[in-house]
């Protein structure tokens, strides 16, 4: 049995893809770039909208004939396609952060970490969301308006109940939450006590309960 | 859970039709119901709670899309071992892919490309898919696709199959629709085409339906409920080749799950009606 594949069947393989990447008018060039545009689409229909159709044919063309795709998954398209368009591809910076924005809803759905609900009682330690991104975004992605520029820091995260929220932070949220990702996991009473030059513990329980309740926060147990 | 048998009826596993298999009454007709791991594997959230639960209550079949057993690139060990544990982790006994390419030296491409019926290339193949069956811990079963490149003065596809099964000791899934689109499409006999496979080789038949474009080719969509050509096909295959699981594919235009187990209830008794019907003919 042999490992290495006969030279005539490289050459075969080869041209047959080449002419598949490369050519949009092919059969096989014509499939490639539909189930690639198909992926875009839903993945990204904001992204898609604030762009001409033929610049996104444009765009789905070069991510066809250049891009290395690496994940077999076929979700993992959009994955696939984000890395290319940081690379490669000249978007304006509003463009990219909308495409990126997107990207994290989806991943926040899929992440393969478990979240699990609040549970009664008041011995617990809280940490980060395991699959939260916490990102400063050019647009309040909250409000309707994404084309109104401002900056804004987000977290995007799934809940308990599998929904995917995105979270408007405060400069107030930022600071606490520093403090709890500089711990890693930190209980109520330890963070108001870190917190204590600006915040109440009255405010931080209220804070801290709150974010619970939303999903941002998630408990572990006690130091 | 009922073990798989040679009359036992499926459906692809689609994410439209999660909610109605996890939270609806078990449909009855189904005996089991077929994923796509590059679908659903490491993945979390509500996909993978759809899993579980719906890994409860019907047998599962895998059936990858990203092998890529016939291109020319070292295969993807740790797609490979990501598999395996998927398969362990859902008790799944049954993974198919296709005898075909979905990479090539940039990349993986997102679709199935025919790979070039050589007699050289045979024994490439057989080692690779003894390299598979050594990672998965299963056989491997792979499927004839649906291709629209042909590669000058190839093996005929059956004898082809044919010999790539007796080599590597691998199963085979036969798709019913893909064999017709070839026939049609390249103006080649698929009942000649399937009387050079191996019978004892068959773990199930897929059946689909297709599209007819206005310049006359046929694109194996799976958006159509199957056409009654590949009906009548698949009654050769039946009388053929014998009784298996057959397995209805939809991926476009998915209707209600309802609607799917009828049809797929519908085209299996069609099947089963008219095999007895051409046995005794």
């Amino acid at each position: 049995m042999t490992q290495q594949p006969d030279p005539v069947m490289v050459r075969e393989v080869a041209q047959l893809c080449v002419r598949a990447r490369h050519d949009p008018e092919c059969l096989y060039g014509r499939l490639l770039r539909e189930n690639v545009r198909d992926v875009l689409e839903c993945s990204f229909p904001s992204f898609c909208e604030r762009i001409e159709p033929a610049d996104l044919a444009q765009m789905v063309d070069r991510f066809v004939a250049e891009h290395p795709a690496i994940r077999p998954q076929f979700h993992q398209v959009a994955t696939e396609f984000v890395e290319f368009a940081q690379a490669r591809l000249s978007l304006t910076n509003s463009l990219l952060c909308v495409l990126e924005y997107e990207w994290a809803l989806l991943a926040a759905e899929i992440d393969p970490a478990r979240i699990t609900p609040p549970s009664p009682g008041d011995r617990f330690g809280v940490a980060i969301n395991p699959v939260a991104r916490l990102v400063v975004l050019p647009f309040d992605a909250t409000g309707g308006d994404w084309d109104r520029p401002t900056r804004r820091a987000h977290a995007i995260y799934r809940n308990a109940a599998h929904e995917v929220l995105t979270q408007v932070l405060s400069q107030q949220d930022c600071h606490l939450i520093e403090l709890i990702k500089a711990a890693a996991s930190i209980t109520p009473t330890a963070l108001a006590a870190q917190a204590a030059a600006s915040w109440s513990p009255d405010d931080v329980a209220q804070w801290v309960a709150t974010n619970l309740e939303f999903g941002l926060l998630c408990q572990v147990a006690p130091e | 859970m009922r073990p798989l048998g040679e009359t036992s009826l499926g459906i692809g596993l689609r994410p439209e039709l999660a909610d109605a298999l996890c939270n609806g009454p078990v449909a009855a007709p189904l005996d089991f119901l077929e994923l796509a791991p590059e679908n659903w594997m490491a993945m979390g959230g509500r996909k993978r709670d759809q899993l579980d639960r719906i890994a409860d209550r019907y047998p599962l079949v895998a059936h990858g899309l990203s092998l890529s057993i016939g291109d020319t690139e070292p295969l993807d060990i740790d797609f490979v071992s990501d598999l395996r544990r998927f398969l362990d982790d859902y008790a799944i006994d049954v993974f198919s892919d296709h005898l075909c390419l979905a990479r090539d030296a940039t990349g993986y491409l997102y679709d199935l490309l025919p790979s070039p019926r050589r007699a050289a290339n045979i024994d490439y193949l057989a080692a690779r898919i003894g390299q598979v069956q050594a990672i998965i811990g299963r056989r491997l079963i792979l499927e004839n696709i649906s291709y629209y490149h042909r590669y000058d003065d190839q093996m005929a596809e059956g004898e082809f199959i044919a010999e790539v099964a007796h080599r590597s000791g691998c199963g085979l899934l036969l798709d019913i629709n893909n064999a017709y689109v070839n026939g049609r499409n390249h103006g080649e006999d698929p009942l000649a085409f399937m009387r050079n496979l191996p019978s004892d080789a068959f773990a199930y038949y897929h059946i689909a339906g297709h599209l007819v474009c206005d310049d006359g080719l046929i694109l194996d969509t799976h958006g159509t409920p199957v056409a009654d050509e590949v009906v009548r096909l698949g009654q050769a295959v039946w009388a053929q080749h014998g009784p298996r699981p057959l397995l209805l594919e939809r991926d476009n235009f998915v209707p209600t799950l309802d609607a799917l187990v009828d049809e797929a209830t519908t085209v299996h008794r069609a099947i089963k009606m008219g095999s007895c019907h051409d046995a005794t003919a």
